[in-house]
């Protein structure tokens, strides 16, 4: 290196080093700020709390998880959607997550492996999803469909293939079908409930995760038929025609009042369930509390979200079976 | 470094002194890390295949929702069963169907992405100015840098109602022919680079003496360079079209859910909503289905098998290439 | 067999270039359908992000008048200048690459505190000075003397679990620490001014130029990031990175511009014309009172929380963040482990079969479909190694894998493009192997295998699928604030946001998110590009 090359940069180099640590003495006495672990506020929440679980109910999850947010800001929520089972299974019964929400019950498969790894899943209803029957909004010869009707549509063995097949009165052309994925907990709901048994449908229909494509679809076919979430046929009333469901007390629309009251026959349940050893960690206890509290809300679940709300009975089961929850969580 | 120990460094150093042994092993670590992940994909994807080829009548006590336990499916049925439902009460775990949909994906995008990358290549190392070319590569390379889930994304909402629009077809959301436009967009770059590439690589020599003979440009590129570079073509052919049967994202965001055996060279089919292998992957992988369950581990089949069908190709590939390289 | 014959035997020698006319323009054509369909696309999602529907024609003339057609003139001038248009679109990238660069350390420093980053950087610095010390110093031999930085490293960082706390830790918990704004200037902009000292030293091949230019950029960043600090709402610590990342570049870039010859300096007035331009522009429109658009993509998108019931309060804040991180950490991961793969592969490797295996190993792996990575994070890094689920950590790990061939592969082929005659002539004059690879091969290869790491890291950052089964969050409510974070990012926010059910996410907040992304991403093309652009220009 050239050290000895420029005989005066010895000397400016002195000065520049003597100035530059003057500086920074300067900068140190004069310019900090205290360190060390700050005293947390002892009432406030803070802290990660982790959620798995499926993508149905990510939406109403996600909006409490903001509301919570909004006034305990120290938390932060970490939603993964996984899927259901991807949920439980990869995640939750590992001990991975705290909260796994769900849009079917828990199996027992699931729950044997959560209790081989100490995990204590507790099952708590959030909402009701309203299961819709949509047709094209110039389908004028049907307004309300029975139960066996729908089933003689979509039974895998020998089903309708015209609308005249099932009611006489009704147009004889073919009926383009559109639903849910056969990977989706609609669909297992939708073959429980109008088939008879889970998985039981026809294959020749158009299945989808993405409930827009079955507005899409719909709209644009006169002798479509397809069944999919309530929030996104409320999202698009213009486009497409809702068909009332005959049950014991007569032609019923699919609105969040009728499901709310047990009157429209078509509601799916959600669930979340959180682990039974988090709850003792006082910020999944309170958040579980909140969303249950919240969970009768027409505000926050129906129109912010487009799910079924509560009724105050579902609530205060769920809360009562939250607090033994916990109180066995904090006897631990 | 003082200079009694550069010195020695001069006089010690050779190629079994320390140094050069840490170099050495460190730089074989190295390489070995891409053998452990083919291990680990390997372990990874065989464990749950093995898993899934192995469920049982009795299999635990999985029965329940989605739980289905079932009949053993053979290996021999799975990748010659014509009909994929998975979770259906009465369920079929056929592979071709997802197989059909990923050829036609793989199809569809080559017949956009072959010709115009290699009219793309041959303009590029024959016809276009230095100029040209250095506005035209990167342009080229911004195709290939764009994220799949935003081709996806463009699939659906741009191109399905451009398709619409314009050519009066009737499209679902979800259709075959604008996922394959977005992956022979994206794998165009592929062909372009790798014949560019090759048809560089032919000496000028062949060039003049074409010239000599008072072949015009036309008959030069057709009857010389691109005979000569033929291998390197074909190696970027097989190169895009790996990659078009891997894309994941797009296609599961713009090609559906629906596994259909449908016909890859008929046009009429592209309108459909088909499935792919790695599309059925993500969706039984993220769906509500329980992850116990047979229907969730097929998911692991369709991988090995997916693993399969592009180390074959690669090993096609390389045959083709050590095969028919010229060497100049 | 060539020529046409009926041509041949009335005038020797005339050919009919109709052929080749029609195949150049068939050619040309072709080359251009793929570009042109992504910027139509481009174009569309841009107007979507931005809202333009609502806006008024007057709007855009005002803005065309007063910044298009001033820049398309400058160019068409530049062009007639030696590189004129070469200086300023570099000039203008470089201040636009460094504000983004500004962004990223802003957010880098938002998720790693900058007295964690302190903390952190003094141990390691520490073992460093150390280790060098006692290599000048003392005769103990250099494995013994990495052993010993190895193992005072790993206890500064993370100490005896139980018995020693770490260093780190020790400092972080001190009662008084310098102010941020402190530890930025002494760990970033004091080593960006010694570079930039050392750069100009380099150029003027004197050394007083470079103290000087280095005491300016200390001071002159200081001062201007404090400056800042006060007048708007950053603070200091966060500002000071603007003038240090934003200017600095290109303040080098015009310096060694107006010192060369052959390079027009007129250039330089390129990005003088596009900001004047913008700000003439946004006074006429409000002196007009012409109603802009009300985009999608504002300051508030990129500084929310996520949101998925409300689309105009939806952010992307902890994504960018979460992609941020995620970058580094497959950095870290893929660069030295590829080019130390392709090094191996070119230099050490012999020709036999285990190497064949390997090579071919490694282009059937550049094919393996995304989602397989993911399966192979979730079994392998959460399910055998017990690492925490959605983190940056394993989010990070499982794009490095996925990436690794594409390093290797294009490294390789930088390495290949190191002529024979430099090797030889390096072991002519008796060095080995490792002192070859070190002196001539990786310096003469780096600008290529950079060029392809950047491209790589761009693949990477785009990548859905592996984080999808590896449980990233998609709505992470939170800023990630570390390795062991949950890995929000963006493009699984995008995919989880494409779906729901009011339309306004589908034609508002992805295009929004998509353009967010896309600038980021065009921006590491752009430097990539330059970088080769460069090589190719010395070489």
């Amino acid at each position: 290196m050239a050290r000895h090359q420029f005989g005066s940069s010895s000397r400016t180099r002195r000065s520049f080093l003597a100035g530059a640590s003057a500086v920074g003495a300067a900068a140190l006495a004069g310019c900090t700020q205290s360190g060390g672990g700050g005293s947390d506020d002892e009432d406030e929440l803070s802290g990660e709390i982790k959620i798995t679980g499926s993508s149905t109910v990510a939406p109403l999850s996600s909006r409490m998880q903001n509301e919570f947010k909004d006034e305990h800001s120290e938390v932060t929520f970490s939603p993964s959607t996984t899927g259901t089972g991807g949920g439980f299974s990869n995640h939750f019964c590992k001990g991975n997550s705290m909260l796994n929400n769900a849009s079917r019950p828990i199996t027992e498969a699931e729950q044997d492996q959560c209790a081989g790894n100490d995990v204590e899943p507790v099952e708590l209803e959030v909402a009701r999803d309203a299961v819709t029957v949509v047709v094209n909004t110039d389908a004028d010869w049907i307004d309300c469909i029975t139960f066996d009707e729908l089933a003689q549509i979509w039974r895998p063995d020998d089903p309708a293939e015209t609308w005249q097949d099932v009611n006489s009165e009704w147009p004889d052309e073919e009926i383009t079908l559109w639903g849910a994925a056969d990977t989706s907990g609609t669909y297992d709901y939708f073959t429980e409930t109008i088939v008879g048994e889970a998985g039981a449908s026809r294959h020749d229909y158009s299945g989808t995760e993405k409930d827009n494509q079955i507005i899409a679809g719909v709209q644009e076919d006169q002798y479509a038929l397809g069944y999919l979430g309530y929030a996104y046929y409320d999202e698009n009333r213009d486009s497409v025609k809702a068909l009332s469901i005959e049950s014991d007390s007569g032609c019923v629309e699919p609105s969040l009042a009728n499901a709310k009251s047990n009157d429209y026959p078509l509601a799916r349940p959600l669930f979340t369930y959180p682990d039974q050893n988090h709850l003792s960690k006082d910020r999944v206890a309170e958040f579980c509390r909140f969303w249950l509290e919240n969970s009768t809300s027409d505000q926050l679940v129906a129109e912010d979200v487009g799910y079924v709300p509560n009724n105050e009975e579902t609530k205060e089961t769920m809360l009562d079976r939250l607090d033994a929850a916990i109180e066995d969580a904090n006897a631990d | 470094m003082s200079n009694e120990s550069s010195r020695l460094e001069l006089t010690r150093q050779t190629e079994q002194s320390p140094r050069e042994r840490l170099a050495r092993a460190f730089f074989f670590a190295c390489a070995t890390v891409s053998v452990l992940t083919t291990l680990g994909i390997v372990v990874a994807l065989g464990s749950g295949a093995m898993r899934f080829f192995t469920f049982t009548a009795d299999f635990g006590n999985a029965v329940g929702l989605f739980d289905y336990a079932g009949e053993t499916v053979g290996v021999v049925d799975f990748l010659t069963g014509t009909e994929f439902s998975p979770t259906a009460a009465d369920p079929s775990f056929g592979v071709l169907p997802l197989v059909a949909g990923t050829l036609m994906i793989t199809v569809g995008s080559a017949v956009i992405a072959l010709p115009l990358g290699v009219g793309t290549a041959i303009y590029l190392s024959e016809f276009a100015s230095e100029q040209r070319r250095r506005y035209l590569k990167p342009a080229l390379e911004v195709l290939a840098g764009i994220p799949t889930v935003v081709y996806g994304f463009f699939a659906i909402a741009y191109i399905t109602p451009t398709l619409e629009a314009t050519l009066g077809l009737e499209l679902g959301l979800f259709n075959a022919a604008s996922a394959c436009i977005v992956v022979g967009i994206m794998i165009i770059p592929m062909v372009a680079s790798v014949s560019e590439d090759a048809m560089s690589a032919v000496p000028d020599d062949l060039r003049q003496a074409g010239y000599g003979m008072g072949a015009t440009k036309f008959d030069v590129v057709t009857g010389i360079v691109i005979p000569a570079s033929i291998s390197g073509i074909a190696s970027s052919f097989i190169l895009a079209l790996s990659r078009a049967i891997g894309e994941t994202m797009a296609v599961t965001l713009a090609a559906g859910q629906t596994p259909k055996m449908l016909n890859p060279l008929n046009p009429a089919s592209y309108t459909e909503s088909i499935e792919t292998m790695t599309a059925a992957m993500i969706h039984l992988a993220t769906g509500d289905i329980s992850a116990l369950g047979r229907a969730y581990h097929s998911l692991f089949g369709i991988g090995i098998t997916l693993f399969v069908i592009t180390l074959v190709m690669n090993l096609i590939s390389d045959y083709v290439a050590s095969r028919y390289r010229e060497v100049y | 067999m060539a020529t046409d014959t009926d041509s041949e035997a009335s005038v020797f020698g005339r050919v009919s270039r109709k052929k080749v006319i029609a195949l150049r323009v068939v050619l040309l054509a072709s080359s251009l359908v793929g570009i042109a369909a992504l910027g139509a696309l481009l174009a569309y999602v841009t107007y979507q992000a931005f809202d333009l529907q609502e806006v008024a024609p007057a709007w855009f003339l005002v803005y065309f008048l007063a910044l298009v057609v001033p820049t398309a003139a400058l160019s068409l001038w530049l062009r007639g200048r030696p590189d004129g248009l070469q200086v300023g679109a570099e000039s203008a990238i470089a201040l636009w690459g460094g504000t983004m660069a500004a962004a990223g350390a802003g957010i880098f420093f938002v998720a790693v505190q900058p007295v964690t980053w302190f903390a952190t950087l003094v141990p390691v610095a520490l073992v460093a000075g150390v280790t060098v010390a006692l290599g000048r110093y003392t005769p103990i031999s250099e494995t013994v003397r990495l052993v010993v930085a190895a193992v005072l490293l790993g206890l500064a960082l993370f100490g005896l679990p139980g018995v020693v706390p770490s260093a780190s830790g020790l400092l972080g918990s001190l009662s008084t620490l310098p102010s941020d704004f402190v530890i930025v200037v002494a760990t970033v902009v004091l080593p960006a001014a010694a570079a930039v000292g050392a750069y100009v030293a380099l150029v003027r091949e004197e050394r007083r130029p470079g103290l000087v230019a280095g005491a300016l950029t200390l001071v002159g960043v200081a001062a201007a990031g404090y400056g800042i600090g006060l007048t708007t709402g950053f603070s200091p610590g966060d500002a000071v990175l603007i003038p240090l990342f934003g200017l600095v570049p290109a303040a080098i870039h015009a310096w060694r511009t107006v010192q060369s010859e052959a390079r027009s300096a007129a250039g330089l007035s390129l990005p003088v014309t596009i900001g004047a331009g913008s700000l003439v522009g946004a006074a006429a429109v409000d002196a007009l009172g012409l109603t802009g658009p009300t985009p999608w993509l504002n300051w508030q998108f990129l500084t929310n929380l996520p949101n998925k019931s409300f689309p105009e309060s939806a952010g992307v804040f902890p994504a960018i963040v979460g992609s941020l991180l995620l970058m580094i950490v497959v950095v870290v991961l893929a660069f030295p482990v590829g080019v130390g793969a392709a090094v191996y592969l070119e230099e050490y490797a012999p020709d036999n079969r285990f190497t064949r295996f390997v090579q071919v190993n490694i282009s059937n792996l550049a094919g393996v479909p995304s989602v397989v990575y993911g399966l192979l994070g979730l079994a392998i890094f959460i399910n055998t190694f017990g690492m925490e689920s959605g983190s940056v950590a394993v989010g990070g790990m499982a794009l490095g894998l996925l990436i690794l061939p594409i390093v290797i592969i294009s490294a390789q082929e930088a390495i290949r493009s190191v002529p024979a005659s430099a090797r030889e002539a390096s072991y002519g004059m008796g060095a080995t192997r490792w002192q070859t690879v070190r002196n001539v091969v990786l310096p003469q290869a780096m600008p290529g295998i950079l060029t392809g790491t950047i491209l790589a890291l761009g693949r990477a950052i785009g990548e859905t699928a592996p984080l999808l089964m590896i449980a990233a969050p998609d709505a992470y409510l939170g800023i990630p604030d570390g390795f062991l974070a949950p890995a929000a990012a963006l493009p699984l926010q995008i995919y989880n946001l494409a779906f729901l059910p009011q339309s306004a996410f589908r034609t508002g907040v992805v295009p929004a998110g998509v353009v967010t992304m896309l600038a980021i991403l065009l921006t590491m093309n752009g430097i990539a590009i330059i970088l080769r652009n460069r090589y190719q220009n010395d070489s």
